[in-house]
């Protein structure tokens, strides 16, 4: 299942014109569901801060924080996803075109080796 | 290498550019005077560099076309042609079509061949009809022609040769062979004062001088470059003696002038007027020159002596050209880069100095801190914050232009508008040093331009009707710029016919706008024309006239947090008030606290607050609620209604009302409370995010989150409409 989405990701990645085989992942689990970014994308892992709720718009933008002096928009995915909401410990800031989107599920990042487990363990 | 060379083209370009707006300006100018030879010679310089510098990296076509435009410039600067106002319009348009040229070769799009061509022809022509100078332009030829037939002079002249004119092979006695070629050359005195003992002397050097009296027709430059292969080291002056004949008394004070004291000194390398640059090539001796140059009227006196003006007109256009003047000083060409003073960096660096240093201080306080270093620990918090706020008004005015830069693209615009609407306009500039912020100045340029547009279409009557109404024919559009309070104020005003009262209304009852027995006031009519699709003129024009335009200039300088508005006297003209903030990127704000949330509202659109009196409260029907402060019934905005929030009161005479007003509108906006003031930087929400609703931008507070800043328009607009756009 994780590699089937991995897969599918370099496919679309490759359709971008954005990737080659040998492109790297950041990989993290959302419920049961692995999902990952394109490193190349990642600005930043930032701890947990406070967090400014914009007013009236869809509950998945959980807000606006503080990213040195630049107002950083958060996207929740779980809610986006439509699944339960956990408590977060930490950011991910990718950058989207020229914009920057901080995401915030990957409460739990996989290493190398979980990656290689579930890979193969799902591909068994 | 490649990379390099892009480099020197970007220079360049930036470079054409400032050439090309000398050109423009100049032959702007010219217009005014066509007599200018300083003119004519300024903008034959631009023209020239740009020939020079295009032909250099190989832009053939601009190379060309400049040369054709040099070509007809020559002839005007050599008094071969007069300055005439197709002449004038012609180079304009070659200016225009080298501007797209060179726009070309930078972007590689298209250029219209055709009208390339047809200039090239019409400049070709223009060069080779041999119609001589017309009477406007006498004094130029008239300082060429004079030039070489002075009268008799009297010349002192004082040599003291450098000593190794014996050594170099030269020969004293051949120049004042070559002077007495020159004319009557008398009292040639041997000065050997200095020639040392018959033991010390040294056969090779020169220990003479001589004094020597020359009566010549020919001037000063002939005279001098007699001397011209010993001048280096030479001790040499050359006087005329005032009354010919006299004795030789004309003491020179410091009596050892260098030759060069002869020519006056022109400082900081800005051009030489050009008699003196003939002076300097010897066509002309300075007397003709000041025969010349007494002979010499202004444009002015000229035309009041022929009746063609009258004093007063006169007098205006100089006014004009005075403004016009300053305003091409205050002028600065501007790019994606700022210059910036020095001294503005150094006096900066010093303060980042004195930064770094408190920091390391506070760091080393930090590290061994006891509650008994308090009070040093406070002293430097203070000093530190004392740094930052002058670091910050620092910086701020590095960004600060002055306004002349938005301005400086004006006179042509009218002249422009004036040709084609057939109506005399003279332009008014006034306050261009004005500083504002580089982002803004940026952005006011294209409203400001739809302002002068409809001033120059719409305000302005044309010369018939003008002078039918007692008016001068010649129409005033004057552009102002000045501070009040922390806003900077831009007027443009058109001394015409003045908005029409009726004429609005019945428009805009006719498109809709508003209710056929609406009642408005003056200010809210005036305001009408803003609205989009919003136009009286009878006809369209290609100019202005589609109602396009006046909602754009609204839209635009709120976009900026400034405000639009109008005074108007019928038949006496309008002015159009803009107010911008100084600068976009930090405002003083209110902190107000609803539930949780922090907002900071924009302290300049804070009118008071107050805590309502129950029963102060009205609801009305389909409109929200109504508060009534002092008679005056304001529309209520419940913040953590619009924004959906949990607020901690919602009774509204226990919570905090604050009276916000824009653009003469009023809300009364319901808050927790109110916790302080500050200054705040606002930082952009569409960088990364899009624009929301009722707020105006973000900023960051003391504890590193990020707070929201009200946008009270967009408040107005929601109490207006009752529900925000997304619940």
């Amino acid at each position: 299942m994780a590699a089937a989405a991995l897969e599918s990701m370099k496919e679309l990645n490759q359709q971008n014109g954005l990737a080659t085989d040998e492109n790297q992942f950041l990989t993290f689990q959302l419920g049961s569901e692995l999902y990952g970014v394109d490193i190349l994308r990642v600005q930043e892992i930032k701890g947990y801060t406070a967090v400014t709720k914009i007013p009236n718009t869809p509950p998945h933008i959980k807000g606006v924080l503080n990213l040195r002096g630049t107002i950083v928009p958060i996207v929740e995915l779980r809610t986006k996803f439509g699944m339960p909401t956990i408590d977060y410990t930490m950011f991910t800031v990718i950058r989207s075109g020229d914009k920057l989107v901080a995401l915030l599920d990957m409460d739990r990042l996989l290493t190398d080796g979980e990656m290689q487990e579930t890979g193969s363990a799902q591909a068994a | 290498m490649s990379n390099d060379f892009a480099q020197f083209q970007d220079a360049f370009f930036e470079e054409a550019g400032e050439h090309l707006a000398v050109v423009e300006e100049g032959l702007l100018a010219l217009e005014q005077h066509p007599e200018d030879l300083d003119l004519l010679n300024k903008i034959f310089r631009s023209a020239h560099s740009i020939k020079g510098t295009s032909g250099m990296f190989g832009f053939n076509a601009v190379a060309q076309f400049t040369h054709k435009m040099e070509t007809l410039l020559d002839l005007l600067r050599n008094g071969q042609k007069a300055v005439s106002p197709s002449i004038a319009d012609l180079l304009l348009k070659s200016t225009d079509c080298l501007k797209t040229l060179i726009e070309s070769v930078k972007t590689g799009a298209a250029v219209d061949e055709g009208t390339v061509q047809q200039l090239t022809s019409e400049l070709a022509a223009a060069s080779q009809s041999d119609d001589k100078p017309s009477s406007q332009n006498p004094k130029a030829t008239q300082t060429v022609s004079t030039a070489g037939s002075g009268q008799d002079q009297i010349y002192l002249i004082t040599w003291t040769p450098p000593e190794w004119l014996f050594r170099r092979g030269l020969d004293p006695l051949q120049i004042t062979k070559e002077l007495c070629d020159l004319g009557n050359l008398t009292d040639v005195t041997l000065d050997v004062s200095r020639l040392p003992h018959l033991a010390e002397i040294d056969p090779e050097t020169c220990y003479l001088s001589w004094s020597m009296r020359l009566t010549t027709g020919k001037d000063l430059n002939v005279i001098e470059s007699v001397f011209e292969f010993v001048r280096e080291d030479s001790r040499l002056t050359i006087e005329k003696t005032i009354v010919p004949g006299s004795e030789f008394q004309v003491s020179s004070t410091g009596s050892q002038h260098e030759t060069r004291n002869l020519q006056r000194e022109t400082d900081d390398g800005s051009p030489k007027p050009l008699g003196e640059i003939l002076i300097e090539s010897g066509v002309v001796s300075r007397e003709t020159l000041d025969q010349a140059l007494a002979q010499q009227k202004r444009v002015g006196q000229i035309l009041v002596e022929q009746h063609a003006a009258s004093p007063q007109q006169v007098e205006q256009a100089l006014q004009k050209q005075r403004q016009q003047e300053s305003a091409a000083q205050s002028r600065k060409t501007d790019t994606a880069s700022i210059r910036v003073d020095t001294d503005k960096i150094d006096k900066l660096i010093n303060l980042v100095g004195e930064l770094v240093i408190t920091q390391s201080m506070l760091s080393d306080l930090g590290a061994r801190f006891e509650m008994s270093h308090m009070p040093v620990l406070l002293e430097r918090m203070a000093q530190l914050e004392r740094n930052t706020r002058e670091i910050q008004e620092r910086v701020m005015s590095i960004r600060m232009l002055p306004i002349g830069t938005a301005f400086s693209r004006f006179p042509r615009l009218v002249r422009d508008l004036s040709a084609k609407a057939g109506k005399k306009i003279q332009l008014v500039l006034s306050g261009e040093e004005t500083e504002l912020d580089k982002t803004v100045i940026e952005s006011i340029s294209d409203p400001l331009t739809h302002l002068v547009r409809n001033s120059a279409d719409h305000g302005l009557e044309p010369p018939e009707e003008r002078l039918d109404n007692n008016k001068q024919e010649t129409g005033t559009i004057r552009l102002n710029a000045f501070h009040e309070g922390g806003n900077i104020c831009i007027t443009v005003e058109d001394d015409g016919r003045g908005l029409n009262r009726d004429k609005i209304l019945a428009k805009a009852v006719k498109q809709g706008l508003i209710g056929e027995n609406e009642k408005l006031s003056d200010d809210q009519i005036w305001l009408l024309i803003f609205k989009p699709g919003f136009s009286t003129a009878e006809k369209v024009t290609d100019v202005s006239g589609r109602g396009v335009g006046m909602d754009v200039v609204k839209r635009n300088i709120e976009g900026l947090g400034g405000t639009v508005s109008i005074k108007t006297r019928p038949g006496h003209g309008t002015i159009f008030i803009l107010k911008l903030p100084l600068t976009l990127a930090i405002i003083e704000g209110m902190t107000v606290r609803v539930g949780q949330e922090t907002y900071i509202v924009p302290l300049l659109s804070i009118l008071e607050s107050i805590q309502p009196k129950p029963g102060g409260v009205k609801t009305v029907v389909g409109k929200g609620e109504l508060i009534d402060v002092r008679g005056t019934y304001l529309p209520m905005v419940r913040m953590y209604e619009i924004f959906a929030l949990q607020p901690e009161i919602t009774d509204p005479t226990k919570a905090i009302l604050l009276i916000l007003e824009t653009e003469g509108e009023r809300v009364a906006v319901m808050v927790d409370e109110i916790l302080g003031q500050q200054q705040v930087v606002i930082k952009s929400m569409e960088q990364n995010f899009r624009k929301v609703e009722g707020i105006a931008g973000a900023t960051i507070l003391g504890d590193g989150t990020v707070g929201f800043i009200l946008d009270v328009r967009g408040l107005l607009e929601i109490a207006r409409h009752g529900e925000p756009v997304a619940a």
